[in-house]
């Protein structure tokens, strides 16, 4: 397979009206990976997806999926699932119709998968899709999309209207799809305590614009946290790329991007790794700052890089 | 896999639109068939009546045949005048409550997320849609119109067919009728995404359409004209009859004012155009062209939802979702 990238843009921008839902966006995810998309309320998660998936147009730039296609087109729609946020189906059909519309509507379909899905979490396939649990909804629709044996599949918030157990559920089916088909996964969540089991690849979104994009593995392993004597903290924040600053009466924390090795301090300063959620907790914290990669997609503004 | 399908077949689509408009249609079919009941024991009680009084099988010509008639209207008309009003405005709304949701429905449940990202894509799976609800429509609609004009054929007996509350009844015109209604509820519900605003437009769309095909239906072909000496239509052939015009002795054309100042009572007009060389002039459509203007009407009002229906297609496919 040539797809190198599932998705592709540089500097894409969408207008709701007057106000800009995403602006600016620099992204590029590579294949092969379980991506959690992260970010406040109104950062542009929804949007970003259903560009992705073809649901809708960019008001400027251009995206790609899957290395060449655009979005939208036939051949992309064949090779990506989409979950929508709430998993809306028709409620008045029997899931047994929802998965012959599935059979109709694709070229590629494996109804056996479907059916194995569905049968081996009890789900009856002739109950109405809107008699069904919260939980078996998102399962009904999660199984139409894997059906479709996608190399992109996109999920939008497909947690957030879950209870715990049903969210274990869900992911156990996803990440087992991973594992057997390789497919890429792009999915939106606020969860972002939970994210550090099921996800390899992380993009936080704030404001519109792309502000984290990194493997996880490099991401924590390329920031550290220092904790010294407030005394000397602006000294260290001169030398090193600062993501978040907290000085408090005598001693000081400072987030800092070191580019995976330990950062150059001495003396009274200690450093640590930290957790994803502190890491994303922190860059939320503050807008400004941001880490992204290499060539394609990098904003320079706002960035000191340890080098 | 082995189990993978690959490509399926472009009827797909429509089995799948099919599936997805299920419920719609049963409800369609159950109203329409409760309707049908209706109507089947009401046409069974008007043709008993019209046998009973005599005046099914009697000369229309005759002033005898004339009174049983009359005599028919006032003892089994009673349910007509109602049920009439009920026909001229279910007859376009039944379109609109299919149309209207169809789109619309699916913005607001959001189920367009899952429609359009699978392998047909949107076009075709909204042009699916439309046509496997137009198409059960025009169906339901043309059986729906034979009843009709079964259950109105006692009512034709005076007056002909070209009376315009029974000439909407008849299969071809009732078929183009109802899928105008919902195409224009369709188009609404893919412009404004809300399913009550769209039966609406719908509704107001099949209310109107009978006025509208009413004003242009006597320009579908030529009118005919007959010289008359007399100021009865003596022709009992249920024609349709437009306008009168007079023409004096001389054979020049005179407006109906001039010609009615000139006498002033019936018979005086009567013995001016039999005796007096005053001519009436009668313009009609003729009986015999009820069917092709069936057709015609049938004709436009499709076109003009085939085009209600591309248009929603095509809004569809610029507009995001």
């Amino acid at each position: 397979m040539t797809t190198d990238t599932v998705i592709d843009c540089g500097g894409i921008g969408k207008r709701y009206r007057r106000s800009w839902a995403l602006r600016d966006c620099h992204l590029a995810v590579p294949a092969g990976h379980v991506v959690a998309l992260v970010g406040p309320n109104g950062a542009g998660k929804t949007t970003l997806l259903s560009l992705a998936a073809g649901l809708t147009l960019p008001s400027e730039g251009a995206m790609t999926v899957l290395g060449d296609q655009l979005p939208g087109s036939p051949r992309a729609l064949d090779r990506i699932g989409f979950v929508a946020q709430n998993a809306a189906l028709y409620p008045g059909l029997p899931v047994r119709d929802l998965l012959a519309m599935g059979r109709h509507l694709n070229r590629r379909w494996d109804d056996a998968r479907a059916r194995n899905h569905l049968e081996g979490l009890g789900i009856p396939l002739d109950r109405k899709y809107g008699r069904l649990s919260g939980g078996q909804q998102a399962q009904v629709s999660l199984a139409l999309a894997l059906a479709k044996r996608p190399e992109l599949l996109l999920l939008d918030e497909p947690l957030a209207a879950l209870d715990p157990l049903a969210r274990h559920d869900f992911m156990s089916v996803l990440l087992t799809a991973v594992a057997e088909d390789g497919l890429s996964v792009v999915f939106s969540s606020h969860a972002v305590n939970e994210l550090e089991q099921s996800c390899d690849y992380l993009v936080v979104l704030a404001g519109g614009r792309v502000q984290v994009a990194g493997e996880v593995d490099d991401l924590l392993g390329g920031h550290r946290m220092l904790t010294g004597p407030t005394t000397e903290a602006e000294a260290v924040a001169e030398r090193l790329p600062v993501v978040r600053d907290r000085r408090a009466g005598a001693q000081s924390h400072l987030l800092v991007r070191t580019g995976g090795v330990d950062a150059p301090v001495s003396g009274e300063w200690r450093q640590q790794r930290i957790g994803l959620e502190e890491l994303v907790l922190a860059y939320l914290r503050e807008p400004t700052a941001s880490a992204l990669p290499g060539p394609r997609g990098a904003v320079v503004k706002n960035q000191k890089v340890l080098s | 896999m082995s189990s993978t399908t690959l490509a399926p077949p472009r009827s797909a689509v429509l089995r799948a639109a099919g599936l997805r408009h299920r419920p719609a249609l049963l409800s369609l079919l159950t109203v329409m068939g409760a309707v049908s009941l209706v109507l089947l024991v009401h046409s069974w009680y008007l043709h008993n009546g019209l046998e009973r009084t005599g005046a099914a099988s009697c000369d229309p010509a005759t002033d005898v045949c004339a009174a049983k008639y009359k005599q028919f209207t006032r003892q089994y008309g009673d349910g007509v005048l109602p049920l009439e009003t009920v026909l001229f405005v279910l007859g376009g709304a039944f379109g609109a409550f299919l149309g209207g949701p169809l789109l619309a429905r699916e913005f607001e449940h959001g189920t367009v997320r899952f429609a359009w990202t699978q392998g047909a894509g949107r076009t075709r799976w909204t042009a699916g849609g439309l046509l496997v609800g137009g198409g059960a429509l025009a169906a339901v609609a043309a059986l729906f119109g034979v009843l009709l004009r079964w259950w109105s054929e006692p009512l034709a007996f005076k007056g002909g067919e070209f009376n315009p509350q029974l000439f909407i009844l008849a299969p071809p015109v009732l078929v183009g009728r109802v899928l105008v209604g919902f195409g224009v509820a369709a188009l609404a519900g893919a412009v404004l995404r809300r399913t009550v605003i769209a039966v609406g437009i719908g509704l107001a769309a099949s209310v109107a359409m009978p006025f509208l095909a009413q004003a242009v239906r006597s320009h579908y072909m030529t009118p005919l004209e007959d010289a008359m000496h007399s100021m009865t239509s003596l022709p009992l052939d249920n024609r349709w009859v437009l306008s009168t015009w007079f023409s004096d002795p001389a054979g020049t054309r005179i407006s109906a004012d001039d010609f009615y100042n000139r006498g002033d009572t019936f018979a005086q007009w009567q013995s001016m155009v039999r005796d007096g060389g005053y001519t009436a002039h009668e313009v009609y459509q003729p009986a015999n062209r009820f069917w092709p203007f069936q057709w015609i009407e049938f004709g436009w009002t499709t076109l003009l939802a085939v085009a209600l229906c591309a248009a929603a297609v095509w809004w569809v496919r610029r507009r995001a979702a």
